[in-house]
Parts: C-alpha cells; structure tokens; sequence
C-alpha cells in the first residue's frame, strides 16, 4: 500500500533511442507548477536593466587562476582538452553564418525529424522552445540569430562520474564537450539538409544560461545543487542549444516534482564539501530558486578536480526519477538520504567522508581573485597603495602595461568549469 | 532512512572492487553499475530488490552485503 497519493504521472522516451519508455509519479505533496515558478515582469525588468554577462568574462580572473592551483595531471589534461576543444568551439562561433544546403518543404513542420536525428545520435534529452533573448548575455547580444531553440544534452558516463571528485571524473566531464561539439556540428549540418539555417550555441561559449531554455522545452527542473535536473541522469549531462529558422513546435514546461522534492531531500546542499549551498530559495532575477555561494563553490572545484560532488549525491543522477519518485510515494522518504552509498566521498589528501562527515578548509583556502581580470588587476593595485601610500613609478607603469594587456586580449572562449 | 544493517565504505569498495574486475570491459558493465547502486538504496532502505536487477547483481548483495 503506497504512503502517498499520486498527484500525476509524466511519461517520458527513454534514456537512449531503444530503451522504454518511462513513467514518473509525482506525489500530491510535491507537484508545484510545471517548469519553476517564475515572475514575468521581474524577469524582463532584470534582462533589460542588468543583462547577465557570460562567466568567461565575468569571472574571468578566477577563472585564469585555476590553472594556478590544478595539480600537474589536471593541467595536462586541461591543456590537451583545450586543443581538442578549440576548433569545435570556433566552428561552433560561425555555424550561425553557413547557407542551408537543401530546399525547405514550406509548411512542413520539422520536429519530428530533427528529434529523430538528435535521438539517432546519442542525445538522451531533445526539447524544443523559443530562443529567450532575456537572457543572452551582454557581450552576445549581436551574435544570436534564429528564434528557435533546439536543447539538446548529452550523457556523460554513469560509472566515471560515480567516482566524482577525480581525474576519471574528469575525463568524462570534458570528454562529453569533446564529443557534443562533434555531434553538434552533424545536428546542424542535418537541419541545413532540410534546408534550415542551425547556430550552435557552445556549451563552452555560452550565448546565455540554458537551463531556462531546457525548463521551458520540458526537459527537467532546476535542482537545489543550482544544475538543470533531467528525469534519466539528474545534472549528469553537459547541455547546449542550437537556434533555427527551421519549423517546429515548442515543447511544455513539466512538473516532475523536482522543485519540491529538493527541499524534502536536501543531500547536496548537506554533503557541498565547501558548503556552498543553501537550505532555503531565493527569488533571483525573478525566478525562485536555490542560489549557491559562488566564493565557496569556486576553490573546492579549482582544486580538487571540478569537485561535483553535489551531481554525485542527488539521488535523481545516481538512481533516475522513476525510482526515486516511486520510492517516495511508497515510503515518503528519499531513496540513498543517509546512506553511505549515496553520500559517501574521497577528497584527495584529506580522506573519506561518510554520510554525516564533511572537509574542513581554512579560511585563507578559499582566497581568490575576484570579477574581470581589469577588476582584480585595479584592487590589487589599490591594495599596494593602501599599504606604501604611493606607487613608484615603474609599478605604475607595470600596471598601465597589464592593463593594456587585458583589455585589448580577445576574450570570449574558455573551456574550463 | 536507512536501515541498521546498512552498506558501509568497505562494503560498497567490495562488492564494486569485483564487479569491476569480472565486468569492467563487458558492454553490459554500465547497467550492473546501475543496478548495483539501486539495489544497494533498496537493500539499506528495507525494500525487497526488484526482479529488474540483474542476478549478478543480486549475487554480488548478497556476498558482500553487511549481513554477509
């Protein structure tokens, strides 16, 4: 005898092309609204009057600094996945200008096709929706073409990200860009077959945050460890977009219970190493959501190999929401929660940690640089001036030369986490 | 919650240490992954294990389970 009612049931394809469908119970005590709740107007006002900006530039003096703290195999490897990276990452940057090279069928509605190909390749989540130019960020602005929005994610390995945080882990995570760039490219040239312009939207040089763009198509729910929650593998995916002229028919936001089923469970935000998460949501530029701690979140992954650890412990990565919807409506409670199974993981140098048992970091561990690279290069200036009263002239000159530097580098791609 | 005679560390290392070194390189080896992890949630929160999980898997609970 089940503990909960069953409020509905979400059917969906399976994880792969050949595998059943699946079937989704949402407890009454977890149904919300379809998608994430969402205020229009706070949505628009923040769009318009302080457009979000891509991490690559606005992030971009940590981001630099990682590199400084890898260990010597991450750094490697992080150099030979750039290599591997680069040309699909440009290819990806033009795509949007390339002439379509069949003639399209007028009136004839294409989803079903381009589902099809998707699927054909190896996308386990394919969704359609408008392309939401509320969030492009600032410096993309020109570059976003086509209205439609194709979201599009790519499993990486189950048995590799298990043994998050690792560099085995690690493989998978840049291994899965590495073969989503190539997938894109033969997606897009497909849609050009049909006689469609396709613009690959990187998932490495982001045109916008896409986990709206995927809430909207249907295919997940924001989770509390800040990711987009997809029913068959939680946030184990690397998620991407390609826009089109192409026609086709906009997919439904879904509840799959997500956005309540986060505050019963709550693993993640217990097991974030750095305690980068919170308990509680937020309204954030007009959606409710979990908002995590950027400054907490960014040493952990830095150093210890992109961490992850709060895709290793939801409970929807490692065992899939039927089961773990189900399991809730027979028992109430959440599959793995305070299970060493679930909760369980190895920080490198500082041992295991069951559930229960978190790292402790001092406090100078999570000292980093801050905001643009002209930013951090401004404060630390400023600080050496505070400090002696006054620069000499040639730390002034040094200064001018950097800053120089910085602002006229190209800035824009950058692989990293 | 999880029952009393739950997987710990050592069990988990176990039963996974043997499913990597017999399966590790076979193509079905991804899926006993997937099972063994559900099968060890069923088994610490009390529920029977389904006829779903291969009886590999059921071999290996039962060898490096925490009432073995």
């Amino acid at each position: 005898m089940a503990l909960k009612h069953v409020h509905h049931v979400v059917n969906r394809p399976g994880r792969k092309k050949g595998l059943n469908d699946v079937t989704i119970q949402v407890a009454d005590e977890l149904a919300t609204v379809p998608g994430i709740p969402q205020r229009k107007q706070d949505v628009d006002f923040y769009s318009r009057n302080y457009p979000l900006e891509s991490q690559n530039i606005e992030k971009a003096a940590d981001r630099e600094w990682t590199w400084t703290v890898y260990t010597g195999e991450m750094y490697e490897y992080r150099k030979h996945h750039d290599k591997v990276n680069k040309p699909l990452v440009d290819a990806a940057f033009v795509s949007g200008g390339v002439e379509p090279s069949g003639s399209p069928v007028v009136g004839k509605d294409v989803t079903d096709e381009i589902r099809e190909k998707a699927r054909d390749l190896g996308f386990g989540e394919v969704g359609f929706t408008k392309y939401d130019r509320r969030y492009t960020y600032k410096s993309k602005k020109g570059w976003a073409k086509y209205e439609h929005a194709i979201c599009l994610a790519l499993e990486q390995d189950y048995w590799q990200t298990q043994t998050i945080p690792s560099m085995e882990a690690e493989f998978a995570h840049f291994g899965t860009y590495e073969e989503e760039g190539g997938l894109a490219l033969d997606l897009a040239d497909f849609i050009r077959d049909l006689g469609y312009r396709a613009q690959i939207h990187s998932p490495n040089d982001n045109s916008a945050p896409y986990i709206p763009m995927f809430v909207e198509a249907g295919l997940g729910q924001l989770g509390a460890n800040g990711q987009l929650l997809s029913p068959h593998f939680g946030s184990r995916s690397r998620i991407f977009i390609i826009t089109t002229d192409a026609e086709v028919t906009y997919d439904k936001p879904v509840d799959y219970g997500f956005h309540k089923f986060c505050e019963e469970c709550q693993v993640c935000v217990n097991r974030c190493p750095g305690r980068a998460l919170v308990k509680e949501k937020v309204w954030w530029r007009g959606a409710e959501k979990h908002k995590l701690m950027y400054d907490r979140c960014r040493p952990v992954m830095a150093v210890y190999e992109g961490c992850g650890v709060c895709m290793l412990v939801c409970p929807i990565q490692r065992y899939g929401a039927p089961a773990v919807m189900e399991h809730f409506v027979e028992t109430g409670e959440v599959l793995g929660k305070g299970t060493d199974n679930l909760e369980g993981f190895e920080i490198r140098g500082k041992g295991y940690f069951g559930s229960g048992e978190l790292p402790s970091f001092d406090r100078e561990f999570f000292d980093m640089p801050h905001g643009t690279k002209d930013e951090w290069l401004f404060d630390q200036f400023k600080q050496k001036l505070n400090e002696k009263g006054s620069a000499s002239s040639e730390e002034a000159k040094d200064f001018a030369d950097e800053l120089t530097t910085i602002i006229t580098e190209k800035t824009g791609y950058d692989s990293g986490l | 919650m999880p029952s009393n005679a739950s997987f710990k560390k050592e069990h988990i290392d176990a039963l996974f240490g043997e499913l990597n070194s017999d399966y590790k390189d076979m193509p079905e080896s991804e899926q006993l992954h997937r099972d063994a992890h559900l099968a060890i949630a069923y088994f610490d929160a009390g529920r029977d294990i389904p006829d779903t999980i291969d009886p590999r898997v059921h071999e290996l609970l039962e060898k490096h389970g925490p009432s073995s």
